[in-house]
């Protein structure tokens, strides 16, 4: 393999020749195909791993989309656990009461969260910093009081039962690994192509310096309602998801613990990295199962309650990780085969005692 | 007119400890414009340690011994709290200072986190019957019935409310936060130890927080590592009512809180937990400096 | 040729990496796959899985631990074998949270693949995961969960405990015939459907019985302060105020009544039922009266056993909720050898199933049971009073 001389990749990359467009897309294909195959195997080997994936999955989708509004755009949000709420009881009535195709469904979850997203974000993201940060949360708050208060709603001669503050029953089993894994997929081709757009750049500009962005001509508040509703809508879709494998809802969901587990998983896969996230969520959906079991098998006294040592472990984590990275583990860096690749290579020439740790730069994004 | 005048009283009870928490947040917030998310929690810690102290002493002891007890409860927790702030300023906001607020925030809520959960591990999940201390007693004035113990926490937060304005407008240390709070580095170039500052700043608000949780545990007499999450939510809403950083204005908005909600629960009991929510958002959009606060203008 | 495609990093790295996360967190969650007991169909034995899920941390750890503690005792006293077959507990701790409660269910269906899942106490939690049981076909029986909502119209759901409508309705009689109380008001969490089961079979009964419902007032979860809620009710002036909530917020609200200057009577249902409703409540809790499972004074051999084999391994009284615990344990496993008497596979959740809908005439220690249609036991409930000296028995009210 030799190397491009960078003039010319540049070019390349802006101009490709329609054989490497088909490759590139094949290679996509055929690296996704094989992953999900691979996955497929483990999950129907046994339905408690297909559980497992699929709740990654579903915090994948979150992780990503809530990093498209903290890490890419640099808002802070508290409340997204909210929009996902909004999206799976959206899902789960037109299932439940009017049997709608399952994709349907999760597309107008999304949609309905996208039109709360819409609604939080206009008048709230002309606020900044902590202001933004507490109306959200407050936003989450409320939620999930008014799903508490709606027990049913007449429509036309549609009686709908939401439950109320009692939680949604009866919704009906259609979230496969399948749905999860190329939703996930999906959203994650979209959020890199977003941030890779001039809008996304957009969006990182205003991150950088609010300020100088709007100095440069960008219409700063429509950047942020575009990437805050962007995000929502991810949201509701992973909430209609969500809505589908539980077969339960209730306002907790809403609820500000939720949000501050996917707010953790963000923060310390890196803001303003996708890979990080995605890789976070993956971490965090096993932990949250496993450390559970590990901590059983310890045998603590009687009045140690495991879960509470775990909410313990996750703190202590995300208030070092703060200390020694606060732009999370993976901030600002994207893993990539080149990446990496450099990265190998950069080992191996330190090795051989030839400089090139400069390689390793090749990452960012 | 009897029950519009005993729900006033119940509003102002409910107020009071809403404006007790939200002193000790508002203070803090003033000074180095960062919301403590862990305020909430250094309130829960200063009721447990009150609880343990209570309840190693009191036993059957007559009234004059259970305001010994109170008042000792209470200096322990102030101490202990203030302590506790002083840690968590050292540990884990110090280093972070001059980071973007998302970092800070974020790092508080973790705190806040920790101490819940540590809390749980060392006290166990379950509420905790606080030690009667103060006696109960119901004072009917004309047709409506009044707390002892609500009065007291009033009294105790209108107290507090004096003593900070002048720590804060009339002492060397006032002065100095108030340099701190103005421009940290124009501060730090007069002379004035920003570090020794802060960290005054953080021990005073924990103290505070101690003497909320104190008096909290006395009033409702039941305890438990959770209860510091809504309360604080609701104290900073009322913070930031009143308009935040400023005294005066902390102890109007907890009242106000109060009253809100104890109009709204009059009304229609359900919606009670949406009310400070509804309030954060409506000031946030119509007049987010609060009541009393002062316009400040972005630094660029 | 270098196909060095700088975009394709994109998707591509992302997938793998996920991938490479995925596989290890599927191969994490802790334990093996189990297979559903060695020995398939026969009565060669074999091992039998059954799930315990309990709120065993959280707000009422205390009841999880207590109805866990009965359901123990009973698996114990078998050896914890049925026939030829050894059987192996699952016990997990859903924390009192519907979310979390749904995820143990779905790890105690599909990794350790249970026949039955015992659990949990509170209906909160109960009716979601019954959602869970029912569309998988594992068996559900509930030792304590009371919500009238629970079972009605569900194949794989069954309890060992009397449901609201019952209770709500003992306690209406209770307040109309023994107290001669013509009015009541009600004080409930809007967000259990315990709570608000038992209110609206007690308002329903209270009317029915000729008395008169002044005031409904609601509140949440985690709420402290009661007293905008009281001073209504205050208001009113009812004979009777019924509390149809846990011990741990009643004790608070029996303080806060008698301040606002509440005087009627208090009542309650099995929530109530735990010794820390006295150091909450103080003296304001002292002379009111609840409906419960059972009593430790009742006077039959079943009972008498128990509470002697309780207190023995647990050096304390047993509560109404492990006495349903150990009913519970001991109507799965009585359903478990009938199916082995019969030569069927009491591996097969079916089949334990069909035999649980067949129970007739079962002598538990909180009453005799067969089940209704809705899969609900017949049965008797008590009134105790709280006193000084703790819960004394007053009565007994038979089902209709």
């Amino acid at each position: 393999m030799s190397e491009l001389p960078s003039a010319q990749a540049a070019v390349w990359v802006r101009n490709p020749s329609w054989p490497a467009v088909a490759a590139r897309w094949a290679l996509q294909v055929a690296v996704t195909g094989g992953l999900y195959a691979a996955l497929q195997v483990v999950a129907g080997a046994n339905r408690y791993y297909e559980v497992v994936l699929t709740q990654a999955g579903i915090y994948v989708i979150l992780a990503v989309s809530l990093n498209l509004i903290m890490g890419y755009t640099g808002q802070l949000s508290i409340g997204h656990a909210g929009f996902m709420a909004v999206g799976a009881y959206a899902a789960a009535i037109l299932t439940k009461f009017f049997h709608a195709p399952f994709g349907l469904a999760l597309l107008a979850g999304g949609v309905v969260a996208g039109i709360a997203g819409l609604l939080v974000g206009v008048p709230s993201l002309r606020l900044r910093g902590d202001y933004l940060a507490i109306a959200t949360l407050g936003f989450g708050e409320i939620i999930s009081v008014l799903i508490a208060l709606i027990d049913e709603v007449h429509v036309g001669g549609w009686v709908i039962d939401i439950g109320g503050a009692q939680g949604m029953i009866g919704i009906p089993r259609h979230t496969t690994f399948a749905w999860t894994f190329f939703t996930a997929v999906a959203v994650i081709k979209l959020v890199w192509h977003f941030v890779h757009s001039t809008h996304g750049r957009a969006c990182i500009a205003i991150r950088e310096d609010e300020v100088a962005a709007e100095a440069m001509g960008i219409p700063t508040t429509r950047y942020k309602v575009l990437a805050f509703s962007m995000g929502a809508v991810m949201a509701g879709i992973a909430g209609g998801l969500h809505a589908h494998q539980y077969l339960y809802l209730n306002p907790a969901l809403a609820g500000f613990m939720n949000s501050v587990f996917i707010l953790v998983i963000v923060v310390i896969g890196g803001m303003g990295s996708t890979t990080g996230a995605v890789a976070a969520a993956v971490f965090f959906t096993y932990m949250n199962q496993a450390l559970p079991n590990w901590l059983q098998a310890l045998n603590l006294p009687d009045r140690i309650d495991p879960p509470a040592v775990r909410m313990v472990l996750f703190s202590v984590l995300l208030i070092v990780v703060m200390l020694v990275r606060p732009r999370g583990l993976l901030g600002g860096v994207e893993l990539t085969w080149d990446g990496v690749a450099r990265w190998v290579q950069a080992a191996l020439g330190r090795g051989h005692g030839a400089g090139r740790a400069d390689a390793v730069k090749g990452g960012r994004a | 007119m009897d029950i519009f005048l005993q729900q006033l009283v119940n509003g102002l009870q409910v107020g009071a400890v809403y404006a007790l928490i939200a002193l000790g947040y508002t203070m803090v917030y003033g000074v180095i414009k960062m919301i403590n998310f862990a305020h909430g929690d250094v309130y829960m810690v200063g009721a447990y340690v009150a609880f343990a102290v209570a309840t190693l002493l009191a036993s059957g002891q007559t009234t004059a011994a259970g305001l010994a007890i109170f008042a000792l409860a209470m200096v322990v927790a102030m101490v202990g709290c203030a302590l506790l702030g002083a840690l968590i300023e050292r540990t884990a906001y110090r280093p972070l200072r001059g980071q973007s607020r998302m970092v800070a925030l974020t790092t508080a809520i973790g705190v806040s986190l920790l101490l819940e959960n540590l809390m749980q591990i060392i006290a166990g999940p379950n509420p905790r019957p606080f030690p009667e201390l103060i006696p109960e007693q119901t004072w009917n004035v004309g047709v409506v019935h009044v707390n002892a113990k609500f009065m007291i926490v009033l009294a105790v937060s209108l107290v507090m409310m004096v003593g900070l304005q002048y720590l804060v407008m009339h002492t060397r240390l006032g002065k100095a936060m108030r340099a701190v709070a103005y421009d940290i580095d124009a501060a730090r170039l007069m002379g004035v130890d920003v570090n020794r500052v802060i960290a005054y700043t953080f021990m005073i608000g924990s103290a505070l927080a101690a003497v909320a949780g104190i008096l909290v545990g006395t009033v409702y007499q039941r305890i438990d590592p959770f209860m510091g999450i809504l309360p604080g939510l609701k104290a900073f809403v009322a913070a930031v009512l009143g308009g935040i950083g400023n005294i005066p204005g902390a102890m109007l908005g907890g009242l106000l809180m109060g009253l809100a909600e104890v109009a709204v629960s009059s009304v229609r009991s359900q919606l009670t937990g949406a009310v400070a929510f509804v309030i954060l958002i409506a000031v946030l959009l119509f007049k987010p400096t609060g009541l009393l606060g002062e316009r400040v203008y972005d630094k660029v | 040729m270098g196909i060095r495609l700088a975009r394709l990093r994109a998707g591509a790295v992302t997938a793998a990496l996920a991938a490479v996360a995925l596989l290890l967190a599927a191969c994490g969650g802790g334990g093996t796959p189990a297979g559903s007991g060695d020995g398939g169909a026969g009565g060669g034995g074999g091992t039998i899985k059954v799930g315990l899920l309990m709120p065993l941390t959280g707000q009422i750890s205390q009841f999880g631990k207590q109805t866990s503690n009965g359901a123990k005792l009973a698996f114990e006293q078998k050896g914890n074998q049925v026939g030829n077959y050894k059987i192996e507990l699952v016990e997990e701790d859903d924390k009192n949270d519907e979310t979390e409660a749904v995820q143990r269910v779905q790890k105690l269906i599909t990794q350790d693949q249970v026949v039955a899942v015992i659990g949990s106490v509170s209906s909160r939690i109960s009716i979601p995961i019954s959602e869970v049981l029912e569309q998988s076909g594992v068996v559900h029986l509930t030792p304590t969960s009371t919500a009238d909502d629970l079972t009605p119209g569900k194949k794989w759901v069954f309890r060992a405990c009397f449901y609201d409508s019952f209770q709500g309705r003992v306690m209406a009689k209770f307040a109309r015939e023994h107290l001669n109380a013509q009015t009541a008001a009600i004080l409930y969490d809007m967000t259990n459907p315990y709570s608000e089961g038992l209110y609206k079979s007690f308002e329903a009964a209270f009317k029915e019985l000729g008395g008169q419902v002044v005031r409904v007032e609601s509140y949440q979860k985690g709420d402290q302060d009661f007293h905008a809620q009281l001073t209504k009710i205050a208001q009113a002036k009812p004979d009777v105020l019924f509390l149809p909530d846990y011990y741990n917020p009643v004790g608070l609200i029996a303080q806060q009544a008698r301040q606002v200057g509440v005087q009627a009577k208090l009542l309650g249902a099995d929530g109530w039922d735990d010794s820390q409703l006295y150091e909450l409540g103080g003296e304001a809790i002292i002379g009111n009266y609840f409906s419960n499972h059972y009593s430790i004074e009742q006077d039959n051999p079943e009972s008498k056993a128990f509470v002697e084999a309780y207190r023995q391994k647990y050096g304390e009284d047993p509560s109404a909720l492990a006495a349903l615990g150990y009913d519970a344990a001991n109507l799965l496993m009585d359903a478990i050898q009938r199916v082995i008497d019969s030569g069927g596979d009491p591996t097969d959740p079916e089949q334990i199933r069909d035999a649980l809908e067949r129970t007739e005439g079962f002598k538990g220690v909180t009453g005799t049971i067969t089940f209704d249609e809705n899969h609900n036991p017949v049965k008797s409930a008590v009134v105790l009073e709280t006193t000084k000296d703790g819960h004394k028995y007053v009565t007994t009210v038979e089902p209709e």
